[in-house]
């Protein structure tokens, strides 16, 4: 009998990057959206079949980072941590790349099997921006697959790498090292963790411990407090070095990594002329223009809704 | 050349100052400050960021910035908060 290759893929990343809209065309009418349980956070699973494989996928909630400042964050690490889907593709908004990469560091730091979905080339390139993939799957250590997702580009070749990965079981390879004092500070806590077994890697719970993950602090207090303490000394001296808290050190330093990895694979090119959606905003935002088109909008409404109204109460008189 | 640190709201459409600190024991809700300060600086308003104001609302309204190549709309109170310097 062949046994039913099986597999469980999750999507995660910013809002607005077009997450949805890979999740709807790899789903297509195959979905089931529901809440996540006891949250009011909207839930979207579907399943597909490719090259002999039934694929589930998971829609995660768009978030900016996977701290658990918000319900969405929360959900999204328990999801990746505790269901540990076979691949977590990460989708990315290429014209925004800084932003996004910021995301897929912390990702990488969690030390799930990844996949970057390089989404929105073709924007991208319209505002004069034009991304090295080789370069940026090099620098990342991951494979990255530049889509168009709206017109369905690239999503069999992301599909292709994302069972590849899975087939691996391939964990990212590179770790992105932040600066001295903060990678010293890592090592003496990663040195503590070593042995314990905990659900989170050593070097992620050490940097969250670092940047005062409430969250985390609750739970390692339970299972071994020395640490904590140690942490929290060590963000003390970290505080006094930089003169800025140490989450605050440990983010900006995120930044900038995530900024010298975006400026390295950006070759800008001559822009293409601003977008329909683009002008629409500047317009409609504008400082008088965007009144008037407010105004205009409503007697617009107004007058459809009498004129048209009145013709259908016409009809059903 | 003096520098001077102000709220990000007294920069005008077009100028640029770069982030000193974020106060979020400005107003009411400081006991929610590590999620503020956190929320922001997650999306890219890390001190030592170079901000540009691209637009702001009349009558109080939101303003829109450029930060880190990304544009962000923030509501003039969140704003209020991000202290910047700038040179002259």
């Amino acid at each position: 009998m062949m046994v039913e290759k099986r597999l469980r893929i999750a999507l995660a990343g910013n809002t607005n990057v077009g997450k949805s809209v890979i999740f709807n065309y790899l789903t297509g009418l195959h979905q089931h959206i529901g809440n996540w349980p006891g949250k009011t956070v909207e839930k979207a699973e579907g399943t597909l079949h490719f090259k002999g494989y039934t694929i589930d996928v998971i829609d995660l909630p768009g978030i900016y980072s996977l701290s658990t400042y918000s319900i969405e964050e929360q959900i999204s690490r328990e999801y990746i941590v505790v269901e540990k889907p076979d691949v977590v593709i990460n989708v990315v908004d290429a014209s925004v790349l800084e932003r996004n990469l910021y995301f897929t560091l912390q990702l990488m730091e969690l030390g799930v099997p990844l996949v970057l979905a390089l989404n929105q080339v073709d924007i991208a390139k319209r505002k004069g921006i034009e991304i090295d993939v080789e370069k940026l799957e090099k620098l990342l250590g991951i494979p990255v697959v530049p889509t168009v997702a709206i017109k369905g580009m690239g999503i069999s070749k992301l599909l292709e790498r994302v069972i590849g990965v899975a087939e691996r079981k391939e964990t990212p390879k590179t770790v992105i090292k932040f600066g001295k004092e903060v990678e010293d500070g890592i090592a003496r806590l990663v040195k503590m963790l070593e042995g314990g077994h905990h659900r989170y890697p050593p070097r992620y719970v050490a940097i969250r411990l670092l940047e005062g993950d409430e969250e985390l602090e609750k739970e390692m207090e339970r299972l071994n407090p020395e640490v904590v303490a140690t942490a929290k000394k060590i963000s003390r001296e970290l505080e006094e070095l930089h003169g800025h808290s140490c989450s605050t050190v440990i983010m900006a330093e995120r930044y900038e990594i995530a900024g010298r990895i975006a400026r390295e694979v950006q070759k800008l090119v001559p822009p293409i002329k601003p977008r329909f959606e683009e002008c629409l905003h500047n317009l409609t935002t504008h400082k008088i223009v965007g009144y008037v088109i407010m105004v205009l909008s409503l007697l617009a409404i107004f007058y459809s809704v009498f004129t048209i109204g009145g013709h259908i109460s016409v009809v059903f008189k | 050349m003096i520098k001077r640190t102000i709220p990000l709201t007294a920069l005008k459409a077009g100028e640029t100052a770069t982030i000193v600190s974020i106060d979020a024991f400005f107003g009411k809700g400081c006991g929610k400050r590590w999620g503020f300060e956190k929320r922001l600086m997650d999306m890219g308003l890390t001190p030592g960021t170079k901000v540009t104001v691209v637009k702001s609302a009349p009558f109080h309204g939101p303003i829109e910035i450029l930060v880190r190549g990304s544009r962000l709309v923030l509501g003039r109170g969140v704003a209020e908060r991000v202290l910047v310097e700038v040179e002259e």
